[in-house]
Formats: structure tokens, C-alpha cells, sequence
């Protein structure tokens, strides 16, 4: 027969009657324990109120200066006071008020107070508690000896710098190096035990507060089996700037623990340890990605053109986003603007006119030696390429001169320096395509003039440069081609619309080369947009508001020139300008642009021309770079002529349509 | 049916209520003699020492508190000046305005003169888009930086923050939550004082502000919730919390770390992917991740619980809110339970897999389930004639004695260890609601446990609900 085991009830109804009595045991603890509180914390406070105007008079009694009644209320009152701690809770208690006190007070009157707690053989109370059994008196009393400065118990203390238990460990730890300037060397000598974060940071807070601590050596213990203190002793180099173990340090990025890696590498970039550059490198790729972040911190600290052919690798393969993100910010740190920003930009109407700075985007980055110029390895820190607005405007002008604004010929005729030169040179490297640089004929006269210096913008080079442009498709003309090959068949409508009002001469060879187009509606609309036009351009154009726009556009780029460059961000957003990129234009270099719009428009009263053109060609160094430049690129010029809408050569055709615009008006 | 063998199958079900009691009674037991010797320890070992003599230390790591906030226009600029007020130095406050309908953005802006700064964003990182980063024009708010996103919920709120930032510990709270002053301090001295173990994760106690005077974002005095939903809470809490958790730290068995008050190492909630996003229970689930990732990296590591009192919120005064909370709680709770599953009773995870995942799989889901099958069949029983009256009222007494003591030992406690609520009418009031608490507030919890469970069942789509706070502006 089955059966289930039987429950009894009465074993529920007694275990209900148990917890009954718990509960009320507890209901009767609740009330005891509050009342006990408020009794002993009560007592405390009438027991503090004794005591503590004694410890003051203790204090503040001068001996020298009290007379004879003064000096036998003295004695009367340590007598008194004596007395009174033979109470164990009033010793407590004036142990608290004199800890208590010692927060509040310095100098003189705290001497005075750890005089005080020896004279009254307070601290044998606590060497007392040193033998106890329980952990937390113990540490209770090593904390109370320091806070009196009791040096005498430095040798007791010191022996449980390696106790098992981890709360007297780690009080003895604190409490050597606060009682004695040696302490932190022997416990870096002796200890077995890790050193945890927090005892690192409260053991340096307490040699914070030395006031002439003079620290040892700490590569002493770089070379410790305890890994905590090695990492301990980074910290302490860092900390103390102790610049004298940089072989050490460099040896230890190869450490296996991440801490210490870390640690390592922060002192490198502290210490500007250039040397360990080839270590960091070769270091990287075996990283956590924290690693590998303070590396490349390290490398845009003191990284030069060397390590942009590693940056660029590492923002290739790199797959974690932050560190491939550093990667591009290091580039910029040891070039600045070598990366542009892509992500989220908002394309405005002028700026699908205008050609993109003369930058690379993260998206086309190579780390490909043999595509990345050799310049870039060479050039100097004092003449790194300061690719700017200017420079593009400077190549637009090459266009847009001849057929708008006659050009100044005591203007142009300025000298190019060197150095600017060789930014040229630098950019057209950089970018790796011929016809994206002007003035490829004043750079070739460079090479060839046994002078030192050269002239730009002679009359004849003038015209070669008007006639390059000439050699191009004459559709390319036209400022609406590269609009109209983006567009939709509705925004094309609406462009041949435009182009009644807009267009000019040049603008017909790319109207005629519209007449065969596939969709009827937009055929007729050239047909009809070309013979409007023609009648049009019959008519004279009225020529005052040129100057207005122009003076305009002057102004503009006048007032951006030198805002601050915390504001730069912020405005290239919200302005929505070219002009915004200003800040970053040297004064010397901002009015080259100016010069022939300024002559023109008869603002020379705004003194912005400063055009100081000079090369130097004299040294071998400069003429290498630039037959290296020359050679290595002319095939790519090639290519790049070939390719009808790519890159830079599409974008150098289209800038001038956004001066063109901006001077219509 | 053979009514002996009906009745053995009956009797066998007294019994198998019997052991899940008296397992639940001895579990109970053991964590109330754990709690009380962790809480000793902990009181000792910091009984002396001054915290915030190394705020300032250039050795102190660098934390980012990240606070979600949604419709908050009412209480955001009190919240933030709160948060930006504790003693620390190497922090930084981070905002992120999850697709407020209200004008929460723009009164942070007012109020701090935010303007929007570039900074890349990682593409991959699967969070809703960003509208933009915004960064005070003052010197004194440079902490501050607000995220203003498009809606994706708490959990991607909390992502877009802990990919965005760039320091070692991420704090996530509710922006609503009042922080004490050194509570940064207790957070990071949790983080570093291990040097065996790698800390993961830090959690402290939730206490209950309502009807607590606070003024410019400090408490200025503790007092008991005027509402009896709040009281009931308060009780709760303080078992769950000085308890519970306590008992669970200190056996390293941490399984949840409060969603109001909780940080991570961010490298490794990184690792794990951060929140995940389908799941309410988020601020559980994430904990159960990252201890699987350790465990199975075997990397030593574990999670700090601090008992000190330092992060006060308003709770539910209203039913309705109450139950939707409680609801979602138990959708959390399941969905996390359900998708690490195979930690159940798995050695390979150790006291996680064989105590803590059990736990919460019989006395946090499954015993609300079982109490109202049980409630419903003990009436029919009755009215059936075959419920087993003694017995029924004998163990009914014992775990209401039970609880009502495991109660009392909470708030005993309580007054030992901090002593807040000084007014010997405050303490009475609470062992009152100890007494009533089975009657009144027990069957609230119970009906939304329920609820949440039936809705995850039948795929009733329910997301987080709306929590309407007064605000502590408010309370004062």
C-alpha cells in the first residue's frame, strides 16, 4: 500500500510559535538597540563636553608665559584629566575629541596635541590593542598611532605590512609610509601582497602631504617579482617625474600585464621618450584596444611623418571604431588636417559649385607605401603643408582672372618664397595629382632659376595657364554640367530654368551638346532655354553689382579671418561658408585671393595685400624633393586627365563657378 | 478515481508545499546570517578613514554617470545641478535625452548653455541615431554633456552613453535618483580596493525619498513616506536590499544590480555588448552577461555591493503605477532568466549557476505563480471538501509568522547599522506594515508578478510604461 510521509502540525504550530518569539525578540532588540544609541551617544556627548574645554586649555597653555597660579591650575588640571581616563569610556572619548581635534588644527597647536595624547599615555592604550586578536582593534589602533604621529611605533607597525588579513595588511601599509619617509621604500622592498588601486591612491595622498619628501629612486623597483609593485613604481615615476629609467620603461610595454602596459606607455608619452617609438609600433597590434588607444595617444604626442604610413595602416585594418578613429586623430595631431571630416555634412548649394578641400577623407586612406608621396617623410616640421582656403581660391584665380577681373600686373608679379613653394610641392604630393596643383610651370621655373627666387604670374605664364584651362572640353565650361549630370530628370528642368537667367557664353557648348538628348521633354527645353539665351546674351549686362559682390564676399572673408579657433567647428556648421575655414589662413599668406579681386574693385584701403612669394631653391634638399615630386607623378597626372567626373580635377573645374556666382551677385 | 490514491496525490502536494517552504525558510535564514556578518565586516573596515581626502588624486580613475532622461522637462535642471554637485573630480555627467516629447532638451540648454560639438560617432555601434552632442559654454558645467537622441528606449539611452563615453566606469542611473554626495567616492574605492579579483560592477541600495526633505538636490532629512503604498515599499526594500543583496554580495552570487544605482566597468559592458535593448529587464540581464562572459573568459572578477545609503528615489505611490512596475519587473526577470537558461544549475558557472540562477528561478519567478494557483486552489479544495484544514492553517501561520519576523529582523537591521528613521512612531508604523504587509501589499506584488508572466505568455505587447514622479522639487 502506498503512502505518503506524514506532516505532523504540531511540528508547524511550534515552529509558528518559534518565530512568534523571534519576532518579539527582535521587536524588544529594535527598541533596545535605539535606546542603547541614544543613551551611549548621550554619554558621549556629556562626556565630550568635560573633556574637550581641558584638551583646550592643554592646548593653548603657554608654558613660558603662564605665571605661578596659571602653571599650578596646569598641573591641577593634567592631574584632573588623568584621573578622569582611568575610565576606559572617557580614555575612548578623549581619544575621539583629540583625533577629532587634529583635523581642525596645524602647525604648533598640532604638535601640541600629539604631545599632549603621549603625555597622557594615550598611545600605550593603543599599543595595548596592537596585541589584540581582533582584526579590526588592531587596525583601529595602527590608524590611531598614525594620526598621532607616534614614530615610536613605526618598527611595531611596520611587521604587519604582510599579515594575511587584508585589513591590518593594508593599514600597516599606510601607516609605515605616513610614520616614517622610509616606510614607502621598505614596503616596496618587503611586500608580498598586491597593492590594490585604492592603496596606491591613498599611499600617494599620503606623500602628498610631506612637506619635504624627498622620494628615492623608484626604477629601484621596476624590476620587482611583484607585479603591483612594478606597477606601483610607474605610477611613482610618473608621479615624481623621475626621468632617469626610460630603457626600463620602454622594456616594460612589453610587459604581459595590461596595467603595467598602460602605465609604461603613459610615462613614455609623459617622459617624450622618442626612442621607444619602434617598440610602441611593433607592440600595437598584439593589444587590447585600451592598449592600443594609449599607444596611438602616445604616437600623436611626439610621432612625426614616420609614423603617419603606421597611423594609416592602423586606421585601415583596424576594426574597433574608437581606435580607428584615434588613428585619424593622431595623423591630424602630427599633421594637422591631413584628415578631413565626411561623416554627417551637410552639402549645401554653394558648395556643389565649389571643389572640396585639398584634404584626404578617412574613406580614402592608404596606407600603401608606394602610393604615399616620399615627401611626406621628408619635410620638416616648420614647413608642413598648410593646405588652405587660399590655395584653392589661389587655383580658381587661374581661371576666373582672365575672364572676369583683369589682373594687376604689379600684383602678380610677386615672388614666391621657398618654403611656400615646397607647401606646394607638399600638397601636390599629398594629393597625388598634377592637376590639382597650379602654377606647375612657376614650380618647374623654380627648379630651373639659378636665382634664387622666382616670379609668378608673369604675363606669358598667365596665358599658359588661361590656355591649359582652354585645352579642356569646352562643355567642362559651363558651371551647370556637373549639376546637371546629378540631377533627376524634374531638377534638370528646373536647371535648363535656371540657366535662362544664369548662363553665359560659356555655358552654350554645353547647351549644344544637349540638343541630341534622349528625353524629348528636356531636348525642347534646350532648344527653347539655347534661343533664350542667345537673345539674352545680345543684350549688355548691367556691371554695377560686381563690385558690390565682390566688396561683399571681401568682407566676408575679412571678418572670419581671425575667429577664434574653438568657434571654428561651430561655424563651419552653422555659417555654412567657405569663409569659416578662414582662422586657420596665415596673415601673410590670407591675401594672395584678395590681391587681384581688391585691385580690381579699388579697395586698397583695406591693406590686406601682403604677398610674400619667395622660394628657396638653393638647397639640394628642396630641389630633390621636388624632381621626386615631379617624376612620380606626371603618369598620374595623366590618368587623372582621363577620368572625366573623379576627384579633384571635376571639383578644381567647378570652383570657380562658386567666385563666379558670389561675384554676380 | 480511487479516493485513496487521490488522497495521497494530495498529501504529496502538502508535502512538496512543505519543502518549498521550509527550502525557502533555511535559503531565507542563511542570507539573514550572511548579511549580518557582511554588514559587521563592512561597518569595521570602514569605521575609520576619510573618503574624500583622494577625490582629487591623480591616481583616481575617471567615472561618466549616464542619465536617460524622457519627458523630464519638469525636474531635469534640478537633477542635473544634483548630479553635478557630487564630491569628485575626475567625473563627468551625461545626459541623454531619449526622444523627449516635452521640452527636456531645451531647458538643459537654457539652463547651461549647451551648444552642439562635433564628435565621431562609431557607425556599427547599434544604438537609435544621434541628433546631436551638446556641451556647456561654462567653465562650471564642463562636466555636463548632453545626447540628444532619437526614442529607443532606457537600455539604448544607456548604450549611446557608455559607447560615447571614454572613461573606465560608467555609472547608469535614473536622472530622477538623488545621489549622496560622497557616493562617487564609495563607488570607486569599490572598484579599486580589489587587486585579486577584477571588480565588473558596482551596486549599492535603493533607498525611498518620498516625503523626504531634500533641498537644492540634498538630503536634508530623512522621513517616513506619508503614502502606505510607499511604506510598504520602504519595508520591501529594506529586506531586499540590507538583506537580500547583502547576503548575495557577500557570497559573490550577484545577480542584479539595481537599474537605478549601478556601474560598470565599461570595457567589459562593452564586450558584451552593452544593454540589450529587447528585453525590460535590462539592468538584470546585463549583470548575467558580463558574469557569463568572465566566467567563460575565466577571468576572476566580481561584483561590489555597497549597504551604504546612497542613492535615494521616489517610489509608486499609486496602485496602477505599482503593478505596471511590478509587471514589467517580472517580464525582466523572466525574458533574463529564460535567455540564460543554460545557466541553470550548471557547475560550470558555480555558486551563480547553482545557487543564485535557482534562486531567482523558484523564489523570485516561480514563487508568485505559485502562491496564486495555490490561493485559487485552496478555495476549491474547500469547496471540494478535500483541503486538509490543520495542515492548511498550521503551515499558513508559520510563514506568516515567518514573515513577519524575517520583517522585524529587517528593521532591527536597519536601526542597528544606520539608524535613519529616529522617531519611535516611524519604526512602529513599519512593524505595522510588517503585519499587515500579507494581506494588503503582498497580493498587489503578487496579481502583477502574475500579470507580467500571463503577458509574456501570450505575447501581449507591453513595453515599459510611464512612471509619473512628483519630482523632489516637489517634496520638499
Amino acid at each position: 500500500m502506498i503512502s505518503a510521509p506524514k506532516i505532523h502540525t504540531d511540528i508547524l504550530w511550534d515552529l509558528s510559535a518559534f518565530f512568534v518569539i523571534l519576532a518579539v525578540l527582535y521587536f524588544v532588540a529594535i527598541f533596545f538597540f535605539r535606546s542603547k544609541f541614544l543613551k551611549k551617544s548621550a554619554d558621549t556627548n556629556r562626556r565630550k563636553n568635560v573633556l574637550a574645554p581641558l584638551v583646550s586649555e592643554f592646548l593653548f597653555y603657554q608654558e613660558e608665559e603662564g605665571s605661578k597660579e596659571e602653571k599650578k591650575s596646569y598641573i591641577q588640571k593634567k592631574v584632573e584629566i588623568r584621573e578622569l581616563i582611568k575610565d576606559p569610556i572617557n580614555e575612548m572619548v578623549l581619544t575621539e575629541i583629540l583625533l577629532d581635534l587634529k583635523k581642525d588644527v596645524s602647525g604648533d597647536t598640532r604638535k601640541q596635541l600629539f604631545k599632549l595624547y603621549k603625555d597622557l599615555n594615550l598611545e600605550l592604550r593603543a599599543f595595548e590593542k596592537l596585541k589584540s586578536w581582533k582584526w579590526q582593534k588592531i587596525s583601529q589602533a595602527m590608524f590611531e598611532l598614525t594620526q598621532m604621529q607616534v614614530a615610536e611605533s613605526y618598527d611595531f607597525i611596520s611587521g604587519f605590512i604582510n599579515d594575511k588579513r587584508s585589513v591590518i595588511r593594508k593599514q600597516a601599509e599606510i601607516s609605515s609610509v605616513t610614520l616614517d619617509k622610509d616606510g614607502l621604500s621598505y614596503f616596496l622592498d618587503t611586500t608580498t601582497y598586491q597593492i590594490s588601486e585604492w592603496q596606491q591612491l591613498k599611499i600617494l595622498e599620503v606623500l602628498s602631504n610631506y612637506d619635504d619628501f624627498e622620494a628615492p629612486r623608484f626604477y629601484r623597483w621596476l624590476t620587482s617579482k611583484n607585479k603591483h609593485v612594478v606597477l606601483f613604481a610607474l605610477r611613482l615615476i610618473k608621479h615624481y617625474d623621475q626621468n632617469d629609467s626610460r630603457g626600463s620603461i620602454v622594456t616594460l610595454i612589453r610587459h604581459k600585464n595590461n596595467s603595467i602596459k598602460l602605465e609604461a606607455i603613459n610615462c613614455i608619452k609623459q617622459f617624450y621618450i622618442v626612442e621607444a617609438k619602434p617598440t610602441l609600433k611593433a607592440a600595437f597590434w598584439r593589444n587590447k584596444a585600451n592598449v592600443k588607444l594609449a599607444i596611438l595617444d602616445t604616437l600623436a604626442e611626439f610621432g612625426d611623418k614616420e609614423e603617419i604610413l603606421f597611423l594609416l595602416d592602423v586606421a585601415n585594418k583596424e576594426s574597433n571604431f574608437t581606435v580607428k578613429s584615434k588613428a585619424l586623430s593622431a595623423i591630424n595631431s602630427i599633421q594637422p588636417e591631413y584628415i578631413i571630416p565626411t561623416e554627417d555634412i551637410e552639402l549645401f548649394d554653394e558648395d556643389a559649385e565649389e571643389p572640396p578641400l585639398n584634404f584626404n577623407t578617412p574613406t580614402e586612406l592608404t596606407a600603401d607605401k608606394e602610393n604615399l608621396p616620399e615627401e611626406i617623410q621628408e619635410v620638416s616640421e616648420d614647413t608642413l603643408p598648410q593646405v588652405d582656403i587660399i590655395d584653392r581660391m589661389y587655383a580658381a584665380m587661374v581661371e576666373f582672372v582672365p575672364k572676369e577681373i583683369p589682373i594687376n600686373e604689379q600684383l602678380v608679379d610677386q615672388e614666391i618664397s621657398g618654403v611656400e613653394l615646397e607647401q606646394l610641392l607638399q600638397e601636390k604630393a599629398t594629393l597625388g595629382c598634377i592637376a590639382d596643383l597650379p602654377f606647375e610651370e612657376e614650380i618647374d621655373a623654380a627648379i630651373n632659376d639659378t636665382d634664387d627666387e622666382i616670379s609668378v604670374f608673369s604675363e606669358e605664364e598667365q596665358y599658359e595657364v588661361c590656355n591649359s584651362t582652354k585645352e579642356l572640353s569646352a562643355s567642362y565650361q559651363s558651371i551647370f554640367k556637373s549639376l546637371f549630370e546629378k540631377s533627376d530628370d524634374d531638377c534638370k528642368l528646373l536647371l535648363l530654368d535656371e540657366m535662362l537667367t544664369l548662363a553665359d557664353e560659356k555655358d552654350l557648348p554645353f547647351l549644344n551638346s544637349l540638343t541630341n538628348y534622349p528625353n524629348p521633354i528636356i531636348k525642347d527645353k534646350v532648344a527653347f532655354i539655347k534661343k533664350g539665351l542667345h537673345e539674352r546674351l545680345e543684350k549688355p549686362e548691367p556691371a554695377e553689382g560686381i563690385e558690390d559682390s565682390v566688396l561683399e564676399v571681401l568682407n566676408e572673408i575679412s571678418e572670419n579671418s581671425y575667429i577664434d579657433e574653438s568657434q571654428m567647428i561651430d561655424d563651419v556648421i552653422k555659417k555654412e561658408s567657405i569663409c569659416a575655414l578662414k582662422p586657420r589662413v596665415a596673415k601673410s599668406l590670407k591675401s594672395m585671393e584678395l590681391c587681384f579681386l581688391e585691385d580690381d574693385i579699388g579697395a586698397n584701403s583695406l591693406d590686406l595685400f601682403d604677398i610674400n612669394f619667395q622660394i628657396d631653391a638653393t638647397t639640394d634638399e628642396f630641389r630633390s624633393s621636388v624632381r621626386s615630386t615631379e617624376t612620380a607623378l606626371t603618369t598620374e597626372h595623366e590618368q587623372a586627365l582621363t577620368k572625366e567626373e573623379h576627384g579633384f580635377f571635376q571639383k578644381f573645374l567647378d570652383f570657380p563657378t562658386t567666385l563666379t556666382d558670389k561675384l554676380n551677385g | 478515481m480511487d479516493s485513496g490514491f487521490f488522497n495521497i496525490i494530495l498529501e504529496y502536494i502538502n508535502i512538496v508545499f512543505f519543502v518549498f517552504t521550509a527550502v525557502l525558510f533555511t535559503l531565507f535564514t542563511i542570507m539573514g546570517y550572511l548579511s549580518t556578518k557582511g554588514s559587521l565586516h563592512y561597518k569595521n573596515k570602514n569605521s575609520f578613514g576619510d573618503l574624500s581626502k583622494v577625490m582629487a588624486s591623480p591616481l583616481a580613475p575617471s567615472l561618466t554617470i549616464v542619465a536617460p532622461a524622457f519627458n523630464e522637462g519638469m525636474t531635469i535642471v534640478e537633477n542635473i545641478r544634483s548630479l553635478l554637485s557630487l564630491k569628485y573630480v575626475n567625473y563627468e555627467v551625461m545626459v541623454v535625452n531619449d526622444g523627449s516629447k516635452d521640452d527636456t532638451l531645451q531647458k538643459m540648454i537654457d539652463a547651461y548653455d549647451l551648444v552642439k560639438i562635433d564628435q565621431p560617432i562609431d557607425p556599427n555601434w547599434k544604438s537609435k541615431p544621434i541628433r546631436g552632442i551638446y556641451k556647456s559654454t561654462q567653465q562650471s558645467f564642463s562636466k555636463l554633456t548632453v545626447i540628444d537622441k532619437e526614442n529607443g528606449g532606457k537600455s539604448d539611452a544607456l548604450n549611446t552613453g557608455m559607447q560615447l563615453s571614454e572613461n573606465q566606469f560608467i555609472g547608469c542611473i535614473d536622472v530622477d535618483c538623488l545621489l549622496l554626495p560622497d557616493a562617487l567616492l564609495h563607488v570607486v574605492k569599490s572598484f579599486y580596493q580589489r587587486s585579486e579579483k577584477r571588480v565588473i560592477a558596482v551596486g549599492g541600495v535603493i533607498r525611498v525619498a518620498n516625503s523626504c526633505v531634500i533641498n537644492g538636490g540634498a538630503l536634508e532629512e530623512i522621513r517616513l513616506p506619508k503614502n502606505w503604498l510607499a511604506r510598504f515599499q520602504l519595508l520591501e526594500y529594506t529586506r531586499s536590499f540590507l538583506l537580500g543583496r547583502m547576503a548575495f554580495g557577500r557570497m559573490d552570487s550577484l545577480l542584479i544590480i539595481s537599474g537605478a544605482f549601478g556601474f560598470f566597468d565599461r570595457e567589459i559592458a562593452l564586450a558584451c555588448g552593452g544593454y540589450d535593448t529587447h528585453t525590460v529587464g535590462e539592468d538584470m540581464e546585463i549583470v548575467f552577461r558580463m558574469r557569463r562572459y568572465m566566467v567563460e573568459h575565466k577571468l576572476p572578477h566580481t561584483i561590489e555591493y555597497i549597504p551604504d545609503a546612497l542613492c535615494w528615489t521616489e517610489v509608486p505611490e499609486s496602485r496602477k503605477i505599482l503593478v505596471n512596475q511590478r509587471d514589467r519587473w517580472s517580464r525582466g526577470n523572466f525574458e533574463t532568466l529564460y535567455k540564460h537558461r543554460d545557466m541553470f544549475f550548471n557547475p560550470k558557472y558555480g555558486r551563480l549557476g547553482m545557487i543564485s540562477y535557482p534562486y531567482w528561478f523558484f523564489y523570485e519567478w516561480l514563487a508568485p505563480l505559485l502562491e496564486f494557483f495555490g490561493f485559487f486552489s485552496i478555495i476549491l479544495f474547500y469547496f471540494l471538501g478535500i483541503l486538509n484544514l490543520p495542515f492548511f492553517l498550521a503551515i499558513t501561520t508559520m510563514i506568516y509568522m515567518y514573515s513577519i519576523m524575517f520583517s522585524f529582523y529587517a528593521i532591527l537591521w536597519e536601526v542597528y547599522s544606520y539608524n535613519e528613521y529616529k522617531n519611535v512612531k516611524d519604526i512602529l508604523i513599519l512593524m505595522g506594515c510588517a503585519l499587515i504587509e500579507p494581506f494588503v501589499f503582498h497580493p498587489i506584488v503578487v496579481f502583477a508578478a502574475v500579470r507580467g508572466n500571463y503577458k509574456k505568455l501570450f505575447k501581449i505587447k507591453s513595453g515599459w510604461g510611464t512612471i509619473t514622479r512628483k519630482g523632489f522639487a516637489k517634496t520638499t
